[in-house]
């Protein structure tokens, strides 16, 4: 038995040596910041080593949460509602647990990128929120100095605080052409380039709306705005 | 010593063979019927991130299955022939304690790599069924489940040569698992303790499996790279699992059959 337990000292030693001090770059169980009572289930995706589908699945009740009727006046302790902006009638009001969720996510996934556009975007430019957009995009550039749309995203929302809705066009533009941007931003820069004059390049946009996203509500949208610009294409 | 290495190759090959034809297939054929329903619910429910969503619940639900094979597995495997009358056949023969627990702990191990690799082939299948880019980092992060099944598959064969029964020694696997994600806190919890619970509790965790390190999806799939690399992953994988089947041998060649 003797020389089993020395054999197994030894060679916990040397595992121990070679990766028992090894740290992951993400945030520990203690610095996550909790929404409601996640508490648990947090530690749960954390300790099954599910990190990102924790994030995922958080990031999904976000959107049914955003996606649900907006709060009543009252309970949001009478903040005068916002009209929404997005340009067909919905995406505006008051969700007052959005950033609280939202926050809860980027904890889980610091890298979660999709996430910190989308919510940028909701909260400056659907939910007329831009400082907490501002908040948000600049966490994400702390967990991700080597992405450039952040610091484009955040010259946009600096335009349309200052009402200059052509360069915010500008700017939107040169993101939506990335891969991976959230539909959202796509439908805002489109709705941006409609209203100032620049109709073929909102066709454009919403053009690739239809041929890449899989949300229906958006798909419509384009393809309506698509016929009624249908002109302009070429 | 060549024939204890052919005993502990016959001893692998035999429960290898025994583990596809028990329930293996079945796991396998539930995880693709699972991960198919699922894969319908979460194309309506993540909007433009069907493709993240679907990858990652994937890839879990492989880790998930393995590792738990895993621990069940490697928890009932002496038990399990010692209830069938297999290991007094075996070690009637000349064949030494740790080829036995060594031959076991591999058969059983590469039973859940091998069902692990026919899950992420499922999942793989699937993805590109739906039109989804499988990520760069899928082949990676299944050969790290595989190696997550083998360090903790090692310390459940361990945990089930001293513990009382087969449920505490899963639940014991069960918590070193998480525990395992955890160990950076846990240690600075035992340093904070300071006085005789925090010296029994901080060379204790010193024989905690780093989990955390065999976190490829997280480390490959973020900005910041914190992927420790394949040669410290598989010498962290072997000396760890080396370390439990030297104890488990040192355990078992005390029992009497």
């Amino acid at each position: 038995m003797a020389r089993y337990l020395i054999l197994a000292a030894a060679l916990f030693v040397c595992a121990f040596a070679a990766g028992g001090t090894f740290r992951p770059a993400y945030p520990g169980i203690s610095e996550i910041r909790p929404f409601s009572s996640s508490g648990g289930e947090d530690a749960a995706f954390l300790g099954l080593g599910l990190r990102k589908l924790g994030a995922d699945i958080n990031f999904i009740r976000l959107l049914q949460y955003y996606g649900s009727d907006e709060e009543p006046l009252s309970s949001s302790g009478g903040t005068p509602d916002v009209p929404p902006s997005g340009g067909f009638g919905y995406g505006g009001g008051v969700y007052s647990e959005f950033l609280p969720r939202l926050k809860h996510i980027t904890s889980l996934d610091p890298y979660f990128k999709y996430a910190f556009l989308y919510g940028a975007g909701v909260l400056a430019f659907n939910l007329e929120r831009p400082e907490d957009a501002l908040a948000v995009l600049e966490e994400a550039r702390r967990s991700m100095p080597d992405e450039w749309q952040f610091g484009k995203y955040m010259a946009a929302i600096g335009y349309k605080n200052a009402r200059e809705p052509e360069k915010v066009a500008d700017v939107l533009d040169s993101i939506v052409t990335q891969p991976g941007t959230p539909v959202m931003l796509k439908q805002q820069a489109a709705f941006l380039n409609k209203r100032i004059g620049r109709l073929k390049r909102a066709y454009e946009i919403y053009s690739d709306i239809a041929a890449s996203s899989v949300e229906k509500n958006y798909v419509d949208n384009a393809r309506r705005n698509m016929r009624a610009l249908e002109k302009y294409a070429k | 010593m060549n024939g204890a290495f052919s005993a502990c190759y016959v001893i692998a090959l035999q429960s290898f063979r025994e583990q596809w034809k028990n329930r293996f297939f079945q796991l396998v054929a539930a995880f693709a019927v699972i991960a198919l329903y699922f894969g319908l619910i979460l194309r309506e429910m993540a909007g433009d991130q069907q493709a993240r969503v679907y990858a990652h619940f994937g890839l879990g639900l492989c880790e998930l299955v393995g590792v738990a094979s895993a621990i069940y597995l490697c928890s009932t495997a002496v038990i399990r022939d010692m209830e069938t009358k297999n290991i007094y056949l075996l070690l009637s023969r000349p064949v030494p304690r740790w080829s036995y627990v060594a031959g076991k702990f591999l058969g059983l191990t590469a039973s859940v790599m091998s069902a692990i690799a026919c899950m992420g082939l499922a999942h793989a299948a699937f993805m590109l069924l739906r039109h989804y880019a499988v990520p760069s980092y899928f082949p990676a992060a299944l050969v790290a489940s595989c190696l997550k099944a083998a360090v903790i598959g090692a310390l459940a064969m361990f945990v089930s040569l001293f513990s009382t029964s087969i449920l505490s020694s899963v639940v014991m696997s069960f918590i070193f698992w998480t525990l395992g994600h955890f160990l950076s806190e846990a240690r600075f919890i035992a340093h904070k303790l300071g006085g005789v619970s925090g010296a029994v509790l901080a060379p204790l965790l010193y024989a905690v499996p780093n989990i955390s390190l065999f976190g490829v999806t997280d480390a490959l799939d973020s900005s910041i790279p914190s992927f420790a690399g394949w040669p410290v992953l598989f010498g962290y994988c072997v000396l760890y699992c080396g370390a439990c089947l030297a104890l488990s041998t040192g355990l078992f060649s005390r029992k009497e059959f």
